[in-house]
């Protein structure tokens, strides 16, 4: 089983395959110098790093897969496509995509490059697997919204036909990525008339991506401690049949959307079985992670792939899995943070 | 917060566009009573919870009791068991009413119709339909007006688009099907980890969220969430996270927009 790794420099791939990692994904550079296509806030510098990249993946022989994984407005359109031209000249790479359509068009347009359908393609049954087959998608990156069994059957079924890949360490939403449209990128305090305002509303996509990225960076209203999707006290209101609040249900919904939990997402255990169904590879999330972060993540998912090697058996195997986890955060895990569930 | 998206109750009756026809999702045979004159036709089915989805009796039983014509059935997001849920109903729903529109949400659902050579029109679903939707933003260009996505939905053999009117902009206008509003409740964000099946499957909060055995908590619960930072209410509507937003453009009608399609649950008795 393979692990792709989130990368976004060249420098990160020697020092990570020297490790054994052989698949790499990254977001590509902006297309000019304010529209950014990338959906995550790390992603090559330009045109020079990714020629090093592609020539240093071809040197050591590793796989490299570009995100194209947002909704890009009619007027970024042209602009990546002659990115796409260009960065097709330096080197072999495939394509992680989300929008249907735009699949459907780089298909019939650069027919030579592999093509992966996203996370964003919410691939949640087999037949969804099987239209992103036909639509000539390679592999097909299964979300964390799906349990146990329902991944198993789908990987069980498809993957003779079509790659598989699954979620295997770090962050994971509360919701799923393919269908949310709750803009993480706010700006509150913002002056009406600053150039910052005037951009804002020109922008499409994800929102801020086209600003500086002094200022993107900035424009996190809720820090990078606050993510919007967890849920702090006195945010979460619930009531039964009769209107009354039900506060101990309150306590237990802050627990279920917890920062910490939010952060420390993990599916290792679950490898096992993913593994015998037939499951290509794993993902780990954190591009913007430093290269001795993202080297600690492949080792620890390296090594979890590693005792499968010798069948500890399923008990064997989670408990294995569980020291791992303690070893990289500092702190049991209580089946608090899995994935996908049983 | 503007006063179209004021969280207090809808008042009935609506002033609707004229020329625009009237849908309302009902789900239950209880929906049926005090349906509004001005309601032209229904949708049934499901477009959020798989879990929700009705079983044949209950479907049957709505399409029996009701006088309007039931144009349109909503399917969600689907696992492989609910998928299959919703390969019983269509395959019965081609022999009772082979003329109903199917709303998709869900591209294995598309698949499912594309394989199974049914007789039924396609819906482009609001969940597919990916609006940008955050309130806190202007309506902004996005990749639904573009020729590709127009190719590709009409490609696709799709015969109908939803739009929610938060953010519409003019994009509907740049799309080649004609459109049906969906009003009021605009989708923020789903999951298939619910809330309602989480809390009761673990009262205490103990375990990570996950797809959970669901007892349709949510038929009798209420979980709303208000952000620091976002400017309206939030209200968990079975497994999507959803917002309310009145606002109806003027002009829907030049946009391609023929179709109101009023959300289950939302007036006049709600």
């Amino acid at each position: 089983m393979e692990i792709m790794v989130p990368i976004n420099s060249p420098e990160d791939i020697r020092p990570l395959c020297a490790l054994g990692a052989r698949e790499f994904y990254c977001g590509l550079p902006p297309v000019d110098p304010s529209t950014v296509i990338s959906r995550r806030d790390s992603h090559l510098s330009g045109g020079e790093a990714t020629a090093e990249l592609l020539k240093t993946a071809q040197s050591v022989g590793c796989r490299i897969f570009f995100t194209l994984n947002m909704y890009y407005a009619p007027d970024v359109l042209p602009l990546l496509f002659d990115q796409l031209e260009k960065v097709r000249e330096m080197g072999r790479f495939g394509l992680i995509i989300g929008d249907a359509s735009l699949m459907a068009f780089l298909k019939k347009r650069f027919g030579d490059i592999p093509l992966a359908a996203s996370v964003l393609g919410h691939a949640l049954n087999g037949r969804a697997v099987k239209f992103y087959h036909e639509a000539g998608c390679e592999r097909v990156i299964l979300g964390t919204h799906l349990n146990e069994k329902e991944l198993n059957e789908i990987v069980s079924e498809w993957s003779p036909h079509v790659e598989m890949e699954a979620f295997a360490l770090n962050s994971g939403c509360f919701f799923e990525d393919g269908f949310c449209m709750y803009e993480h990128r706010v700006v509150e305090d913002v002056k009406e008339d600053s150039a910052f305002a005037a951009m804002r509303h020109k922008l499409t996509s994800t929102v801020l991506d086209r600003g500086p990225r002094a200022l993107r960076r900035a424009a996190y209203a809720f820090g990078p401690d606050d993510n919007p999707c967890a849920l702090r006290p006195g945010e979460i209101e619930v009531r039964d049949a009769t209107g009354k609040r039900r506060a101990g249900l309150e306590k237990a919904a802050l627990s279920f959307y917890s920062l910490e939990r939010f952060k420390h997402k993990c599916g290792l255990c679950f490898l096992r079985n993913f593994k015998k169904s037939g499951l290509k590879a794993v993902k780990i999330v954190g591009r913007e992670k430093t290269l001795s972060e993202k080297r600690r993540d492949f080792l620890t998912v390296k090594a979890a792939l590693d005792f499968l090697e010798n069948d500890p058996g399923e008990a064997g195997y989670e408990k294995a899995c569980m020291k791992l986890f303690e070893k990289r955060n500092g702190f049991d895990c209580n089946r608090g943070f899995c994935y996908y569930s049983r | 917060m503007s006063p179209a998206e004021s969280p207090m109750p809808i008042e009935w009756p609506l002033e609707f566009p004229e020329n625009t026809s009237i849908g309302m999702h009902v789900q239950r045979t209880g929906d049926l009573e005090n349906l509004p004159e001005r309601v032209d036709f229904l949708a049934v089915g499901e477009e959020f919870c798989e879990r929700l989805l009705p079983k044949w009796n209950a479907l049957e039983e709505i399409l029996e009791k009701t006088r309007k014509p039931v144009t349109t059935f909503l399917t969600p997001p689907v696992a492989d068991e609910g998928l299959r849920h919703v390969e019983k109903l269509l395959d019965k729903l081609a022999r009772v009413n082979p003329g109903m529109a199917i709303g998709v949400n869900d591209w294995g659902v598309h698949q499912l119709l594309r394989d199974g050579h049914y007789p039924f029109p396609e819906i482009f679903g609001r969940l597919l339909n990916k609006q940008r939707r955050d309130p806190r933003y202007p309506p902004a260009s996005s990749h639904v007006e573009s020729q590709i996505f127009a190719d590709y939905i009409a490609e696709a053999g799709f015969a109908r688009i939803e739009w929610e009117s938060r953010r519409l902009g003019d994009r509907a206008e740049k799309s080649p099907l004609p459109g049906t509003l969906r009003w009021p409740y605009v989708v923020l964000t789903w999951t298939r980890s619910c809330p309602h099946a989480n809390l009761a499957a673990d009262p205490n909060g103990q375990s990570a969220l996950g797809v959970r055995p669901c007892a349709r908590w949510c038929r009798q619960n209420d979980i709303r969430i208000k952000k620091r930072g976002f400017p309206l209410a939030m209200r968990f509507q079975a497994n999507a996270l959803v917002y309310r937003s009145t606002e109806i453009p003027g002009d829907i009608g030049q946009k391609g927009i023929d179709q109101i399609l009023l959300d289950a649950g939302s007036a006049p008795w709600k």
